[in-house]
């Protein structure tokens, strides 16, 4: 009886240890949590004028993505570095299969020749590289979806009379898998490019 | 009589330059957009300065800004002066203080050197060249 007892301990032993490692490795290789399913896709257009439709013509790469407007001096165009950066590193290690967009939340001021002297003054590689503006409601759909947040304010006026405007928006650089799921999101102007080319294997 | 002459020594030689502009450099940035220029500024003098101008013709208008974050967002605002406490250092750098460039002349391409006016209540005009950079 006492054999018996201990075969059955045994057997639930085992049995654990299996599912122990079992969830251990496959917490392992996917370490990314799906945050949302991008399930409807946007009509945009890109720097050359070009229609895009996102995420839907992006599906089958891995897209790192940010919000920015040409306007903005200091913030923005830090988050545009870092991604210029970023693709310059997957360059270096051989790394392929990913896309850069950055999505203007300024349609009204980033038409496509706008966003393309923000490209080209900043010797961006645009193989892999994106900038996209279109219709404002069409963007904003897009903004509240990747829970984006940009608001018009803090109006400069010039010494002249005239003005200008900025916004207060999200500081985001957001991650998306080849089945177009968010799966990471990071703070846009400053990152940690280690942790980001880290998260961009573990998805491929 | 010593004294007097200490004392217009003194004046003379502390009339040199108590405020130093360090490190100065501007982002790359399109012809008709924005940029943002950003230094270091040291008062090596026992009293209180303010910068309260900056000029340049690189741009149509030239503001002092600084960002700020709000609920994980971030913003900027005018800054209509800055001052610099007695021998302390204020510091322009990305996503803090910055001169904002509206609407540039030209484009601000990598090496580019900008000259620039910076004006402080006591030590005058101090004339700086900015290195184009694309961080």
């Amino acid at each position: 009886m006492n054999h018996s007892y201990s075969g059955n301990s045994s057997k639930y032993f085992i049995f654990f240890i299996i599912v122990f490692i079992f969830i251990f490795f496959e917490s392992c290789s996917n370490n990314l949590p799906v945050k949302k399913s991008l399930r409807t896709s946007f009509e945009l257009i890109n720097q050359d004028s070009s229609k895009i439709s996102f995420p839907d013509d992006f599906k089958g790469d891995i897209t790192v993505m940010s919000f920015m407007y040409t306007n903005c001096p200091d913030v923005c165009p830090m988050t545009t570095n870092n991604l210029r950066m970023l693709q310059e590193q997957l360059k270096k290690d051989d790394i392929k299969g990913v896309q850069f967009v950055e999505l203007s939340f300024d349609p009204d001021r980033d038409t496509p020749p706008i966003l393309k002297k923000y490209a080209d003054v900043r010797s961006i590689d645009e193989k892999n590289f994106q900038l996209l503006t279109g219709n404002k409601k069409v963007i904003d759909s897009l903004l509240k979806v990747m829970n984006i947040y940009a608001i018009p304010s803090d109006t400069i006026n010039y010494d002249n009379g005239g003005f200008t405007y900025s916004f207060i928006h999200t500081d985001r650089i957001t991650l998306i898998d080849k089945e177009s799921r968010i799966r990471k999101e990071y703070k846009g102007s400053i990152v940690d490019e280690k942790e980001i080319i880290k998260d961009i294997e573990s998805l491929d | 009589m010593l004294l007097l002459i200490i004392a217009f020594v003194s004046v003379f030689v502390s009339t040199g330059n108590k405020v130093e502009v360090k490190d100065a450099w501007v982002r790359t940035g399109a012809a008709g957009l924005n940029s943002a220029l950003y230094f270091k500024i040291n008062n090596n003098s026992e009293n209180p300065d303010t910068l309260y101008k900056v000029t340049s013709n690189i741009a149509q208008h030239i503001q002092m800004h600084e960002t700020y974050k709000k609920n994980d967002m971030m913003g900027m605002r005018e800054v209509k002066s800055i001052i610099i406490q007695p021998n302390s250092s204020v510091e322009f750098k990305p996503g803090s203080y910055h001169v904002m460039l509206m609407d540039l002349n030209k484009d601000l391409k990598e090496k580019d050197e900008i000259n620039f006016i910076l004006y402080f209540k006591s030590e005058g005009d101090v004339n700086i060249k900015a290195i184009v950079r694309s961080n």
